[in-house]
């Protein structure tokens, strides 16, 4: 580090040249470092990723006394011994060596006061990076709360750079902060401390060099927290640290765990209902505005059948998607997240996952797009890959329209074993589980061959009770969101239209003898369609599956968005438009679908085997062109999402056609 | 020689050192498990794995694979 230090001549000319002063923000996760971002910069200019890695990018500006001041938050990290992507874009942006990014000309190193000892160690290694370094000294009144006393002049005085006490929620000490940044271009970078200097020279030439370091650095911290920080033995339990206790009680922890993850669950899918029906309701309105105003053709199709429909269809998520991310902002904010990760981690490991995959995963079952957005907090690269390529597996709420209309429709109503329990209810729950029980095989699997490698470490903090803070939360939500919306205006309008084309064209031409009222034309404008004969070119890939061409056609259609299939079945049949959501609607479609034969014969398609074949399709197919794309934003690369929907086809094949097999045999 | 591992739940130990020369050593004693310093087993997860510990003033979990690397001092 401190060659570079010695070769780089820009620190002082990039601020005057350029105009601004770039300030690199470091420091340990969960040290309230976002919370001093936003005192100092607000909302972030500039959020994406680094070039050519999935990790995120967040920049901010603000003016200063005049001076424009570009903040980076840099990723939170222990150590700038670069051992995984997050630590590796630190320590290159700190060197200058990041596309895209000047090297900063100084850097803030947010330390946490309640927990001074392990944050100096990131500290000590700032001091030699060959940058002027301000150490914020944040948390102070947790550390208050605690008896922690720290002395922040010794400190300084220790460190050969300045120490500033600041308490970001309120503002205190941010207004000095930002003084000294603008100041910063005139100062030298620290000399790293006599006394730093001479524990890493005595480090032990017999260890590895980087675990001697670390052992030297220690040693130098202790000497440091010694002279610097004072705790009180006798002072009284705060609020926190009850917190605390009732969070890690063996039982009270797991009752206050599993209370958690059912409201984060139940909000998901019943808080967000109202919110989803308000945008469905808006998305309709906006379709019959643009039928009545539009005139008839090619366009006002396009424009209603595709783009309104294939948006609309999506942007319905967005009460979800806010929902979890509202919740694990909060969770992340008051340090309860890595707790989840921590109680879920021996069950994970066993099918190839971590415990950081709890959360992302049980998201999935409401909609799999926001669960696969939270697969962010999994640091490990590996581990979060498995984690979004096995995510689309959990039974997402999409998928519940199709299982209650053919459990209602072909599962006979009958008890099994308790009269309470019925027939329908149990196939139901199966069809849940087999999502389950296939992701964990798949993981298992994947992670012994596939993506089998060294052991990953699971070595993390647990941070105490915080106040999670309000900017910070909403900033989360506000940065999901707004990316969930620009991928539904752009990658998916374009999915949606060529859909929408497929089904289209070309146009269909009606023998003379058929009566031609809308429903039919409807029907029979499928079938013509590109979509439709793709439909009847798969017929003999269905028809093991116990299949008509019909509902390969249905299949098909619902490759990009499965709920569209019982809508498309009704097209089908032709039932025209029927919205299989109303009461009339489903019981007229469940009426066609229990008479329909195969064509030219008596034989009934519908049976229970072949019903049960469907919704295991369903449970295991990748009918959802959002989440692929999600899935592709999410990894940077179209690798996954191609693999994604090659191996749950597969799967959702060979599951439904030993379904229809095994259930034909056995008689059901 | 125990390893961190061993130690019973409420017990604190001294760490006598870390063993294994991959990126899981180096970040235990980067997080502060060095030789010398005390820690004490908080407790565990429901099904036994991962360990909570405390040490340095903050709370650390680690798997019982990785907590088997740290030998605790008699």
């Amino acid at each position: 580090m401190s060659s570079v230090a010695a070769s780089d001549t820009s620190a002082g000319s990039a601020a005057s040249s350029s105009g601004h002063l770039s300030v690199a923000l470091l420091g340990n996760p969960n040290t309230g470092k976002s919370t001093l971002f936003s005192a100092l910069a607000g909302i972030p200019t500039r959020i994406g990723n680094y070039p050519g890695v999935t990790v995120e990018e967040k920049i901010g500006r603000f003016t200063h006394r005049g001076q424009g001041i570009e903040l980076i938050d840099l990723p939170g990290t222990y150590s700038l011994v670069a051992k995984s992507p997050d630590e590796q874009v630190v320590v290159d942006v700190l060197q200058g060596k990041m596309k895209g990014i000047t090297r900063p000309d100084c850097v803030v190193v947010v330390a946490d006061a309640t927990n001074l000892p392990r944050n100096l160690y990131l500290v000590s290694q700032a001091l030699a990076v060959g940058l002027p370094v301000v150490v914020a000294l944040t948390l102070g009144d947790v550390a208050d709360s605690k008896g922690i006393a720290v002395d922040h002049a010794a400190l300084s005085q220790e460190l050969g750079c300045p120490v500033i006490n600041v308490v970001a929620p309120r503002r205190l000490g941010i207004g000095r902060l930002a003084d000294m940044l603008v100041e910063a271009s005139d100062w030298q970078p620290p000399t790293p401390p006599m006394r730093l200097t001479s524990c890493l020279a005595a480090a032990d030439p017999a260890r590895p060099a980087a675990a001697a370091e670390a052992i030297a650095r220690y040693a130098w911290i202790d000497e440091v927290v010694n002279r610097v920080v004072t705790r009180q033995t006798d002072h009284r339990r705060s609020t926190s640290d009850r917190i605390d206790s009732l969070l890690t009680h063996r039982l009270w922890g797991t009752l206050v765990f599993v209370t958690t993850m059912l409201a984060i669950f139940s909000s998901i899918f019943w808080l967000a209902a109202p919110l989803m029906d308000l945008i469905s309701a808006g998305v309709d309105a906006l379709a019959s505005g643009a039928d009545a105003l539009m005139a008839e053709g090619t366009l006002k199709s396009l424009v209603v059948d595709g783009v309104i429909a294939g948006v609309g269809g999506v942007v319905v998520f967005l009460p979800q998607i806010a929902i979890l991310f509202l919740f694990v902002a909060i969770l992340e904010g008051c340090g309860y997240l890595s707790r989840t990760a921590f109680l879920m981690d021996r069950l994970l490991v066993g099918v190839g996952l971590s415990g950081k995959s709890f959360i992302p995963l049980l998201s999935s079952f409401a909609c799999a797009i926001p669960g696969i957005m939270a697969a962010r907090t999994i640091e490990n690269r590996r581990d979060r890959l498995l984690t979004i390529l096995v995510a689309p597996l959990m039974s997402c709420s999409a998928r519940l329209p199709v299982y209650l209309l053919l459990c209602g429709a072909f599962v006979p109503n009958i008890a099994v074993g308790v009269s309470w329990l019925r027939l329908p209810a149990v196939v139901l729950a199966a069809m849940y589980a087999i999502g389950v029980v296939v992701a964990a095989v798949v993981a298992f699997v994947l992670s012994r061959t596939v993506f089998r490698g060294p052991p990953q470490p699971f070595v993390m903090e647990l941070p105490g009770w915080r106040w999670p803070q309000p900017a910070v939360v909403l900033e989360r939500v506000r940065e999901a969101a707004v990316s969930f919306l620009k991928n539904a205006g752009t990658l998916i309008m374009a999915v949606s239209i060529v859909v929408w084309a497929l089904g289209t064209y070309p146009k269909p031409t009606l023998p003379a003898d058929v009566p031609a009222d809308a429903a039919v034309l409807e029907g029979e404008a499928l079938r013509q369609s590109f979509l439709g004969r793709a439909g009847r070119l798969i017929e003999p890939v269905v028809k093991p599956l116990g299949w008509d061409w019909r509902l390969g056609c249905a299949a098909v259609a619902s490759f990009p968005a499965r709920e569209v299939v019982l809508g498309t079945l009704g097209v089908i049949y032709n039932l025209g438009d029927v919205d299989p959501g109303e009461e009339e609607g489903a019981s007229l479609l469940i009426r066609q679908l229990r008479a329909a034969t195969w064509d030219g014969t008596d034989r009934k398609v519908f049976t229970l085997p072949v019903a049960l074949s469907i919704m295991v399709f369903f449970a295991l197919c990748a009918q959802c062109a959002s989440t692929l794309v999600v899935i592709g934003k999410e990894t940077g690369s179209w690798v996954w999402p191609v693999v994604t929907f090659s191996y749950m086809t597969g799967l959702a094949w060979l599951g439904a056609f030993l379904t229809y097999q095994a259930g034909t045999a056995l008689g059901w | 020689m125990r390893s961190l591992q061993e130690l019973t739940v409420g017990s604190t130990g001294q760490v006598a050192d870390v063993s294994g020369e991959d990126t899981t050593s180096l970040r235990l004693l980067e997080m502060g498990l060095t030789p010398g310093v005390a820690v004490t087993v908080v407790g565990t997860a429901p099904l036994g794995d991962p360990l909570e510990l405390e040490l340095r003033g903050y709370r650390l979990s680690i798997r019982r694979n990785e907590a088997a690397r740290v030998a605790i001092a008699h």
